[in-house]
């Protein structure tokens, strides 16, 4: 399973990877059709750069009404919206506690990551380097997981 | 429906129903009452009907003037950061239904449960992550900031 790194200690923020993303996969220069989304946090100078997860325990795919996202293991292992049955409710938008599903107003659908099969074109136009593309079995998820839970254990939610 | 309508001037003399190409009318008579109907999905709005009344009873402007008809009015649930409308309140019901949780009403870019754990983690500055020697470029407008 290939996931998407991304490394707030190293993005400069310069949103070239909306811009490539847009490109590639909408066709217009346009960031808000992007399917990465750079979060800016001013009160600690940094920026986060934040696609499609693809949860194991997806809350996308518990709220479509229309059980138009399911889960691919084939060549990817990642969600995926079946555009045929989708009806645009935007159920997965609000679902989404990343906020990475976007709507296509024109075409009246959501989009999201699909990782551009396997090589995603934000990635070599990531000048500081802080994204990378990463096998999931080079992370170790049990300390990920404590550390994330240690850390956000005083966090509002 | 307010599309089809008889006034007081009918006296029931089925003028409209025998004039009816697309049998879009009928009358039946049942004990005391003569009941005349209409059936929206037959008719052709050709107006035949307004045309033949002898008494003017049939109001057929409401066939074509070109106005809406409000159908539903429901509440709506506002980006508690941007104030922007987002979605209804059963909108958000059906939606806390099938993720068994409530969760604040935010629209896609103002979405910050991820931000806010990452920036009490840059904030508090104790993990051993946090590199000093690669920090990002500041932004000119950003210097002398909250940073």
């Amino acid at each position: 399973m290939k996931i998407l790194i991304s490394d707030p200690n190293k993005c400069n923020g310069c949103r070239m990877c909306r811009t490539a993303c847009a490109i590639r996969k909408a066709g217009v220069c346009n960031p808000e059709k992007s399917r990465i989304r750079v979060i800016q946090m001013d009160e600690c100078g940094r920026y986060l750069p934040l696609v499609c997860q693809n949860c194991e325990d997806a809350p996308c795919i518990a709220a479509c009404p229309k059980e138009a996202i399911s889960r691919m293991d084939e060549p990817l292992v990642q969600t995926v919206i079946d555009y045929n049955k989708c009806v645009g409710c935007k159920m997965c938008l609000n679902a989404c506690s990343f906020g990475a599903i976007g709507f296509d107003e024109d075409r009246g659908r959501p989009f999201k990551c699909d990782l551009c099969g396997g090589d995603p074109l934000c990635v070599h136009f990531c000048e500081p380097g802080a994204l990378t593309l990463k096998d999931s079995a080079m992370i170790q998820y049990d300390q990920t997981r404590a550390s994330a839970l240690r850390r956000t254990a005083g966090v509002r939610r | 429906m307010r599309y089809f309508q008889v006034n007081d001037q009918c006296n029931g003399c089925l003028a409209c129903v025998q004039n009816c190409p697309a049998n879009a009318l009928r009358a039946e008579d049942s004990d005391a009452n003569r009941v005349l109907s209409h059936n929206m999905a037959r008719c052709a709005r050709c107006g035949n009907c307004y045309r033949i009344c002898p008494q003017k009873a049939i109001e057929f402007q409401f066939m074509l003037e070109n106005g809406w008809d409000e159908v539903k009015s429901l509440e709506l649930v506002y980006c508690s950061v941007c104030g922007v409308p987002i979605y209804t309140v059963d909108y958000r019901r059906t939606l806390s239904e099938k993720l068994g949780k409530e969760s604040e009403p935010t629209c896609s870019k103002h979405r910050d449960e991820v931000t806010r754990a990452a920036k009490a983690h840059f904030l508090k500055r104790k993990s051993p992550d946090i590199r000093p020697d690669i920090r990002p470029d500041v932004r000119p407008d950003m210097r002398g900031g909250a940073i």
